[in-house]
């Protein structure tokens, strides 16, 4: 496990449940700050006294208050410790949820893990934590979408064409050849019995009959 | 073409010539059918200028033959053409025309002895004037006004002074006609050196062989000699002066000559006479001058009335355009105003969602953490307040702010994606189609929150499980219908979503709801 974690949030108290789980799985040395600021230099001079962080955990939003910060978020701060020491594990805790926010910390600032606040909060921390002890990326069940191919839910011109013939209650087959005649492709067997599939998962459909009638209530077709 | 014009140049200049120093008997005769001929071939092609210039030198003609009565009307008809002449064309020449048309007006109100008009024009003719010479000409015409007026001294000054500028000029025509009548004048104050003068004056009109000048001395002399009651000498001159005019066509000179002839024979009948048709036609030029001279005026008056209107016109179109300028001012303006409105509102919402976010929804999670961990009793309590803390965020997320400026469909597609979630999909159809360029930051920034409110709401009351934003563009205008497969609503007022109406009237887009309980839920937006 960890053997020395910094903790970042303008509140104690959030700190003191982040405190009980890092003791929970076992780290020796936890040590708690409550600007950016503060855990920039922290981090700094244990380096300088070798004896270096192996975690930072930092919320994403400080409040600002009479103290004039060089860092005034999380994001800034994590940008400038990962130019200095890549090596460094972050976890980023926050209840930021915008999948932009998400992408970018995991994508462009290379954040080992972002834990949602929340409920489930300290579970998905501990499961975080967990992860990157076993270099694995980690990311809240809420926020996950933020990794997903983007075009994932456009229904695009071949699936309307698919469920057009489905709907005139047409085979897969005779859909593959009426598909090979028009020059639509794909249009081997296969493939439409992939897309069908995709259809099924993004409509929430069991079977044909059902996927039509959802898409009918959706004014699709 | 080349010769015929410099042929027609060429007999332009000879009759010209012979209008202003007429030589055989027949030449003014010849000279008025050519320029008459000349004018009426110019009225016809509308050539204003040249038609002036024909007509011009009809009046010199008639004046010099003694008509000026008729030399008169044709200075009026010429100042009318010179009138209608468009503005841009040679605007000197128009200039030097016109002083020579109201300097030859003048002479004919003088020789009607019409004076107060006479000088009226003159003095307008000094504002056109900015060559030398007809500046010289114009005063020497006033003198001769004064002289008529016996307001002598004022008189002697102009003539004096021109007399003087002709010598420093070395003009030997000038000279002339200067000492000549500002000798005649001194003759009619008795003062010395007037016979010296008078003699000087005809000495150089007969060097330079003028006719005209010659007879104007003789005529003086005479008049000279008869003040001075010289009956020797008046015999003499006007013998002589009757020679000249023989051999000249001007038949005032020749009356004159015969005039001042019959006034040395002393006769009281004779005297009779000639005082007698004096006034007789005296009275008949008045009568004929002055109807012409109010006919031109009143056509002008009725021109600048014309010019008023005109100028009303002008002025009342300008009102309008100034109106209008002020009418579109007022609109950008008040777009401007409405924009800093909307802007205004946008920050206060990011303002209050940040202050619902920090210190409110992390104040419940704050409390959340520390139940989290504590027996199970809590657990109702702390499902209870993460409803709370839940609805808190929303409020939060629904005002943060939003950064636009980037790609704004992935912008779009994190918003769907992020309401994706074990119960529900949110699809798009056609997102990609739509050029968001097309709209400004507010108005995306507006929409980004409308499809915001929809989707919460969605969240919240539909126990939908299929939500689809199908997007597409009407010419300049983007569609988007979104419909659900929720439970609908009976859309009663008051619910969340009279919000996105606002929203949708700030930017000029418009919105509206269909929904029946069991049948999901649709909208359609358009902007």
């Amino acid at each position: 496990m960890f053997q020395k974690v910094l903790i970042s949030d303008d509140f104690g108290s959030i700190n003191q449940g982040v405190v009980k789980v890092l003791e929970q799985a076992g780290v020796a040395s936890i040590k708690q700050v409550q600007y950016c600021d503060d855990a920039y230099l922290q981090i700094k001079s244990a380096l300088k006294d070798q004896e270096p962080y192996d975690l930072f955990i930092t919320d994403l939003n400080f409040k600002r208050d009479h103290r004039d910060q060089k860092y005034a978020s999380g994001e800034a701060v994590i940008k400038q410790l990962k130019m200095e020491y890549p090596e460094l594990m972050i976890i980023a805790y926050s209840v930021e949820d915008r999948l932009q926010k998400v992408r970018y910390l995991i994508s462009d600032l290379k954040v080992n893990a972002y834990a949602c606040k929340g409920r489930n909060g300290l579970v998905d921390l501990s499961k975080a934590i967990d992860a990157v002890h076993r270099k694995q990326l980690y990311i809240s069940t809420q926020v996950e979408q933020a990794l997903y191919p983007r075009n994932n839910m456009e229904i695009d011109d071949y699936d309307m064409e698919l469920l057009k013939q489905l709907a005139l209650g047409k085979s897969k087959e005779s859909i593959s050849e009426q598909f090979k005649k028009d020059a639509i492709s794909p249009c081997s067997l296969s493939s439409i019995e992939k897309k069908q599939r995709n259809l099924f998962i993004k409509f929430r459909a069991t079977n044909a009959a059902h996927l039509i009638g959802i898409v009918k209530d959706l004014g699709l077709i | 073409m080349d010769a015929s014009y410099s042929q027609q140049t060429d007999s332009l200049i000879y009759y010209s010539k012979i209008v202003s120093n007429p030589v055989q008997k027949n030449d003014l005769a010849r000279a008025y059918r050519f320029f008459t001929h000349k004018k009426n071939k110019s009225s016809r092609d509308h050539i204003p200028t040249e038609e002036v210039y024909a007509n011009q030198h009809l009046a010199d003609i008639q004046y010099n033959l003694g008509y000026y009565r008729e030399s008169e009307r044709l200075n009026l008809e010429s100042l009318k053409l010179l009138d209608q002449i468009p503005p841009g064309a040679d605007e000197l020449w128009i200039n030097n025309t016109k002083i020579k048309i109201l300097n030859d007006l003048g002479k004919n109100h003088a020789n009607k002895k019409d004076f107060k008009e006479a000088l009226k024009i003159y003095d307008k003719a000094l504002k056109t004037a900015t060559r030398q010479s007809d500046i010289q000409a114009i005063l020497n015409n006033k003198a001769y006004i004064f002289e008529k007026q016996n307001l002598w001294q004022k008189a002697l000054d102009i003539y004096r002074t021109l007399y003087h500028n002709s010598i420093k000029q070395n003009d030997s025509s000038k000279t002339a006609r200067y000492l000549d009548n500002l000798s005649f004048l001194k003759s009619q104050m008795s003062l010395p050196d007037a016979e010296e003068g008078l003699l000087q004056a005809l000495q150089i009109h007969v060097k330079r062989n003028h006719k005209m000048g010659m007879a104007t001395s003789y005529m003086h002399l005479l008049k000279h000699y008869q003040k001075n009651a010289d009956t020797l000498k008046m015999t003499l001159y006007s013998d002589t002066l009757i020679e000249i005019s023989k051999k000249t066509a001007n038949i005032e000179i020749k009356e004159i000559a015969l005039k001042l002839k019959l006034e040395v024979s002393n006769s009281p009948f004779i005297k009779k006479y000639l005082n007698f048709t004096d006034s007789i036609n005296l009275a008949k030029d008045i009568r004929r001058n002055q109807f012409n001279y109010y006919v031109y005026q009143y056509e002008a008056k009725e021109k600048d009335l014309n010019k008023s209107k005109l100028q009303n016109e002008r002025l009342l179109y300008l009102i309008i355009a100034i109106g209008l300028i002020f009418v579109a001012l007022y609109f950008i303006l008040k777009y401007k105003h409405k924009k800093e409105k909307i802007q205004q509102v946008y920050h206060t919402e990011v303002r209050i969602s940040r202050k619902i976010h920090d210190e409110v929804a992390n104040d419940v999670y704050h409390v959340m953490t520390k139940l989290q961990d504590q027996s199970e009793e809590n657990k109702t309590l702390l499902d209870d307040l993460e409803n709370i803390y839940n609805r808190t965020r929303d409020i939060s997320k629904e005002n943060s702010s939003i950064d636009v400026s980037t790609n704004y469909q992935d912008l779009l597609i994190d918003l769907f994606l992020s309401y994706n979630s074990k119960d529900v999909n949110v699809m798009t159809k056609d997102l990609h189609r739509i050029d968001w360029n097309q709209l400004n930051d507010i108005k995306k920034s507006t929409m980004y929150r409308i499809f915001q409110e929809l989707l919460t709401n969605m969240k919240k009351h539909s126990k939908a499980t299929a939500v689809v934003f199908n997007f597409g563009q009407e010419h300049k205008k983007i569609i988007i219908n979104y419909k659900d497969n929720g439970i609908g609503s009976d859309l009663k007022k008051g619910n969340g979503l009279q919000n996105t109406v606002n929203r949708m009237e700030s930017i000029n887009g418009t919105i509206t709801f269909e929904s029946e309980v069991q049948k999901g839920f649709k909208v359609l937006i358009t902007i």
